[in-house]
């Protein structure tokens, strides 16, 4: 009775309030199921606003911002938590324009698709901060007044790294605010998104649409396994998941085929 | 199996009551590191 209590009132959560659904979800990682990814790629695929990290955020969880373009009125942001810390043996800390790492990227996502301009880039500076850190880079915000502390990607040997001088001559006019770094694949891409046109010629359907095949038709789908169960059911069967851009999947692996496929 | 991070998967889908389930019956991995697009470096 209690667990048909928490099942009915989290799917009435994300009926109704998605966003908040959402930045919970993110805030309660690491979970054993979902990742980070797989939250965010479906509270997109739902409408919901999901924004980049910012490095001025005030609190390092998933916040709630309003914004009458999202499902419900206001997007789920990602939280800097979730922002993995350069390692300290790293060659490219000394330079002030090293490229930071991102996100730890998962299997088969090439680092580039964690862009790591979100926490630079935003459109607007966050509530209480003041304008000019959006315009020119320069940290000047904080509650205290004080410049913030420098963000994971500048030196403590290198002070100018701070205002980022390869970043400065860009044209101020243009909305969205140009981004600084290499060109990189939009963090709201998946990495199937540039599988597609291959999945495409090898006639896979996309996960978002296997509800409208009929049911006991062969298909084809594909797309980055999130998850494998392990060990077996007691029968030999496994459970998989994929993902692609538009959805997720299960998959029933038989024995035979298992066995089949490893050796 | 337990190498591939991505893959194609040929079965049938059981469809029923807004749930998909596919049984497999083939796995072609997919390599994503090859197949996507690297990323330019300025160095």
């Amino acid at each position: 009775m209690s667990f048909a209590l928490l099942v009915y009132a989290s799917a009435w959560f994300k009926r109704y309030y998605q966003a908040a659904f959402c930045a919970v979800l993110l805030r309660a990682q690491p979970m054993e199921f979902y990742s980070p990814q797989s939250l965010v790629a479906d509270a997109r695929r739902h409408g919901v606003v999901t924004r980049k990290p910012h490095l001025n955020l005030p609190v390092p969880h998933a916040p709630l911002e309003p914004d009458p373009g999202s499902e419900g009125g206001v997007t789920s942001r990602l939280g800097p938590a979730g922002i993995a810390r350069p390692a300290k043996t790293s060659p490219r800390k000394s330079s002030p324009n090293a490229t930071p790492p991102g996100p730890a990227p998962r299997s088969g996502t090439s680092p580039s698709a964690c862009s790591w301009t979100g926490p630079w880039s935003k459109r607007s500076p966050p509530p209480g901060c003041s304008p000019t850190w959006a315009r020119t880079g320069e940290p000047r915000c904080g509650p205290t007044g004080r410049p913030r502390r420098p963000g994971p990607s500048t030196s403590r040997a290198s002070p100018s790294a701070t205002t980022r001088p390869h970043c400065r001559e860009r044209p101020r006019s243009s909305s969205p605010r140009p981004t600084c770094g290499p060109p990189a694949s939009p963090p709201t891409a998946s990495p199937s998104n540039s599988l597609r046109a291959h999945l495409d010629r090898l006639g896979a359907i996309p996960a978002g649409q296997l509800l409208d095949v009929p049911d006991g038709t062969r298909i084809k789908a594909g797309g980055a396994v999130t998850r494998k169960q392990r060990p077996a059911t007691a029968g030999g069967s496994t459970f998989l998941h994929f993902e692609d851009e538009t959805g997720m999947a299960n998959v029933i692996v038989s024995v035979g085929l298992l066995t089949g496929v490893d050796s | 199996m337990r190498n591939y991070n991505a893959f194609l998967v040929r079965g049938i889908a059981q469809v029923g009551q807004g749930t998909v389930l596919i049984v497999a019956d083939q796995f072609t991995p997919l390599d994503l590191k090859a197949l996507v697009t690297k990323s330019r470096d300025f160095r």
